[in-house]
């Protein structure tokens, strides 16, 4: 019986193309008109082989980092492969009208999402996240770090609520209760 | 939600431009180090009386009391040792006497800018980290935007007008790398906007004592009071008695000739993503245990596992070349979503221009920075701006996006081939060291990758105007 373990570098190279694997059966899907749940998840189960074969490699931490870089890298490479080609065409040559300077309301508008975004949005964010650290883990290291990491995701979830509503000037009021409310849980609890 | 994912894109795409473009170049920074002094002697085993002699050394030379004094010990990356207290540095023989002074003028000038953006570092790192939540709102705004992404999975068009190209690629980049994107967003947003949790938290906890929640979150340092004479060789060995699967990565004094005095070794541990655990001892070298970094509370390692996360310092030279990879990937998302807006405009007008110049000055200005730091010893900081502030104010007079690209291309191509030239000159037989050749290796490809993208330009130029 041939020793697997003489092989060098066997089950990195079986990662691989497990992955490689996993990813085409994706495409070979995504390129059929309808869509067929046993390969996709025949793709998923290839995907997760790899993915636990990195970390056994690796271990959970690398091995998990090993693992998504392989899938983008390959993806990509996948994806530049099979590009449709045309060939190269003239750029239209448009002229569209020289837009109106902006209006005072505009600016102002402008300086006013600008400050909230940062102000505003930037304490609701760590407020936030501090509030739902404080609610659900019990040791306050790992609340701590817990907003640490997840205060960005918040702050931007804020920014594009207020980013994207019709109601600027109530959704910043609504913003500043909700800072008031849970800096006050913060402190008092 | 469309409008607002434009409009943030709009107003820190330049920035963000910059700062991809540095970070993923700053992947590389130990090798850059390397390459900007070459003639430093390399070597793999640096043993404790050699780390021993560069204290004495220390001492003997630098006469300032009170300090934490660094011996990086070298590795793969590095294989070199030095000696820092924060404010001077110099690399150490393999005896461990002091060799030169480090002098990295360029690798500085990438990273301040990385980091900072050349600002004063506060207000530099506050800006630079609030991009990594601007970057984390981009991220969300857009795949909320994206109806289409899992039906537009692997599409990508090329060739055409070459609009098509750019927002399928825009795409097709952004939602395949969008875990590591979002990784360096959240990371980065981390080392400069952490300071407000820290000011509320503190406040909230620590009866605004920020250094009781720090000590909290990285575990406390020993209080020592009459510290007995330094004897880092025993360190070093009661080190390795003490955990053997460790590698040790640097030493430090902390408080270096003071009654305070302690040592502490970093050392990385196998399949942890930590930057290192810390081990502390006895200035005489005997025992006191360690920091808890890897076996510490779950959020101490996560936060002491973010820096290596960002800056891909783990694993082989492939990790590194992956890191490269994928944020030139954002740096091209950054650019692109820039020259999306600009061709729904409809109009080329001196916005075009000046974007055209900033985006292919920037290269410029960095090649050029390397060129003076390499040639007459300049300062890379003026070299870089003063370049920069040129490309633009050339773009505005030459009012031809095809022409200011093309006579970028062109000067960021030349410039790093004299630099190149000048530096074998410069250097002789150092140029033969493994990693000197890779980068200028890879610095040749990006010239030859510079002229070819320039002749494609040049037959789509041609193409428009037959």
């Amino acid at each position: 019986m041939t020793n697997l373990s003489l092989f060098p570098f066997i089950s990195e190279i079986l990662a691989l193309l497990l992955c490689s694997a996993g990813i085409f059966l994706l495409w070979r899907n995504w390129r059929q008109p309808t869509n067929n749940k046993l390969i996709q998840l025949s793709a998923l189960m290839l995907l997760v082989s790899s993915c636990a074969i990195c970390i056994y490699l690796s271990g959970a931490e690398f091995g998990s980092i090993y693992f998504l870089c392989m899938l983008t890298i390959q993806a990509l490479l996948l994806i530049v492969l099979t590009r449709k080609l045309t060939p190269i065409q003239p750029i239209p040559q448009r002229n569209s009208a020289p837009s109106s300077p902006w209006s005072r309301k505009k600016k102002v508008k402008f300086v006013y999402y600008t400050l909230a975004l940062f102000i505003l949005c930037g304490l609701s964010g760590v407020l936030l996240t501090m509030t739902l650290a404080r609610l659900f883990i019990e040791s306050l290291t790992t609340q701590l770090a817990f907003s640490a990491m997840a205060f960005p995701v918040f702050w931007a979830l804020a920014s594009i609520w207020l980013s994207t509503t019709e109601k600027t000037l109530r959704t910043s009021i609504i913003l500043s209760l909700a800072c008031i409310v849970m800096s006050g849980g913060i402190f008092a609890l | 939600m469309f409008d607002a994912h434009s409009a943030i894109g709009l107003a820190v795409g330049a920035l963000m431009y910059i700062i991809c473009l540095t970070g993923s170049l700053a992947v590389f920074y130990p090798e850059f180090e390397r390459w900007e002094q070459p003639n430093i002697a390399e070597y793999q085993d640096f043993p404790a009386s050699s780390v021993s002699q560069a204290y004495q050394q220390y001492a003997e030379t630098v006469k300032v009391p009170e300090k934490s004094v660094y011996v990086v010990l070298p590795t793969k990356e590095v294989p070199r040792a030095h000696l820092s207290d924060g404010e001077q540095e110099w690399w150490l023989n393999q005896n461990g006497t002091f060799s030169e002074s480090i002098n990295k003028p360029w690798t500085e000038m990438l990273q301040e800018l990385h980091i900072y953006l050349h600002l004063p570092k506060t207000l530099g790192i506050v800006i630079v980290s609030f991009l990594g939540v601007l970057l984390a709102h981009l991220i969300i705004s857009g795949v909320l935007t994206h109806s289409r992404i899992f039906k537009d999975a692997f599409t990508l068009n090329w060739g055409g007008t070459g609009q098509k190209q750019q927002i399928d690629l825009h795409n097709r980049l952004s939602v395949w790398g969008l875990p590591f994107h979002a990784m360096i967003a959240i990371t980065g947003a981390f080392f400069g906007l952490v300071s407000i949790l820290i000011l509320i938290a503190a406040a909230a906890f620590y009866d605004n004592d920020r250094a009781a929640l720090i000590a909290d979150i990285y575990g406390e340092e020993p209080i020592i009071t009459h510290a007995p004479a330094l004897n880092v060789e025993r360190s070093l060995a009661n080190m390795a008695i003490a955990d053997k699967q460790a590698t040790p990565i640097y030493l430090v004094v902390q408080n270096m000739g003071s009654e305070q005095q302690f040592v502490e070794i970093a050392a990385t541990l196998p399949e942890r993503l930590i930057y290192s655990e810390l081990y502390q001892f006895h200035a005489d070298g005997s025992y006191i245990g360690q920091q808890g970094m890897a076996n510490g509370p779950i959020g101490r390692q996560v936060v002491y596992s973010v820096y290596r996360l960002h800056f891909g310092h783990f694993g082989n030279i492939a990790v590194k070349f992956i890191y490269l990879i994928l944020g030139l990937a954002l740096t091209y998302i950054s650019v692109s979503g820039i020259n999306m807006w600009l061709n729904k405009r409809g109009r080329v007008d001196n916005i075009n221009y000046l974007w055209c110049g900033f985006v292919y000055g920037t290269p410029l200005a960095l090649s050029a920075a390397l060129m003076t730091t390499v040639f007459i010893n300049a300062s890379p900081y003026w070299c870089f701006w003063l370049i920069l502030a040129s490309c633009l104010i050339a773009a505005r007079l030459v009012k031809s996006v095809a022409k200011i690209r093309y006579l970028l291309l062109m000067a960021t191509s030349a410039t790093l081939l004299v630099t190149l030239t000048g530096y074998s000159f410069i250097y002789g037989k150092y140029t033969l060291i493994p990693v000197i050749i890779t980068i200028n290796l890879c610095l040749l490809m990006y010239v030859i990758l510079m002229i070819l993208h320039s002749r494609q330009l040049k037959i789509r130029e041609n193409a428009t105007v037959s």
